[in-house]
């Protein structure tokens, strides 16, 4: 079966960030998921940190005389983002019902499942997203992600936690590096 | 300011309209394709979100890896990514 990795926001950014201590492993890893092997998924979320971290890091670059809008920025790593080959976004999923009592709160499934992991494992709200998003990936659209692929200490901290709750790994790109992957 | 707008509908839509109107619902055509108009726009508001996103990904530049890369090593000089990444998460 075809390996399929998740890739949060930090790979994806670190292949255009030279001085990343594993900005060259990113590199390879997205030459080889545009190749075809492995695939690739990641959350919409992602979208959202691409355009807000470059955002925030252009208050750094303003200054220099021959520099870009922030929005031109913004949305040229954007639209990179979003061309990349053999790169699909989980979608939040179909909206779920919860009633409590008197009140009945709707929400995207992504955030319900998000909800309950995040109860489960302390990690940063927004970690809980990504997490939620593999693991909507896997149950209900039918695609089990052998690897988690991040630079988050976070979660690389939790990664038995997570395994246990998700049953995906979490590795860095250098853990993976030397792998084979099936097509 | 006002716009006159040709539309077809289907046989079966007209005679629910001219209904609606026969019941006293809405003074005329007119009046009840207003209604129905405004009513359903309001309640789609998501026709409407977007366009910035649109507009954000049409007035960026096209620009190689290698460009990106190049960008990339400004735009983040000194910084850590995946800690950037992280403090947005907080």
């Amino acid at each position: 079966m075809r390996t399929l990795l998740y890739l949060d926001t930090n790979i994806i950014l670190a292949r255009y960030a030279p001085d990343e201590p594993q900005h060259e492993e990113a590199k390879n890893l997205l030459a080889k998921i545009e190749e075809g092997k492995p695939a690739s998924v990641t959350s919409i979320l992602t979208l959202i940190e691409v355009v807000s971290t470059t955002s925030r890091a252009y208050n750094r670059f303003k200054g220099e005389p021959e520099s870009m809008k922030r929005e031109e920025v913004a949305g040229a790593f954007l639209r990179r983002v979003i061309n990349i080959k053999n790169l699909d976004f989980i979608p939040t999923g179909g909206e779920v019902s919860i009633d409590i009592e008197e009140q009945r709160v709707k929400l995207p499934a992504l955030f319900a499942v998000a909800l309950e992991i995040g109860s489960k494992t302390g990690v940063k709200t927004l970690d809980n997203i990504h997490l939620a998003s593999a693991h909507i990936a896997s149950r209900i659209y039918g695609q089990k992600i052998d690897y988690f692929i991040t630079l988050d200490e976070d979660l690389l901290k939790h990664k038995e936690e997570i395994k246990n709750l998700i049953e995906v790994e979490i590795a860095t790109p250098s853990e993976i590096s030397e792998m084979t992957f099936d097509s | 300011m006002e716009e006159v707008i040709t539309s077809r509908f289907p046989e079966e839509l007209v005679k629910k309209v001219d209904q609606a109107v026969s019941r006293g619902h809405f003074r005329s055509r007119s009046d009840a394709l207003r209604a129905m108009v405004e009513e359903y726009l309001t309640e789609h508001p998501e026709l409407f979100l977007g366009e910035g996103t649109r507009e954000l990904l049409t007035n960026a530049p096209t620009m190689t890896d290698d460009e990106l890369e190049s960008l990339g090593l400004r735009l983040f000089k000194g910084l850590n990514v995946a800690r950037l990444v992280a403090e947005g998460r907080r």
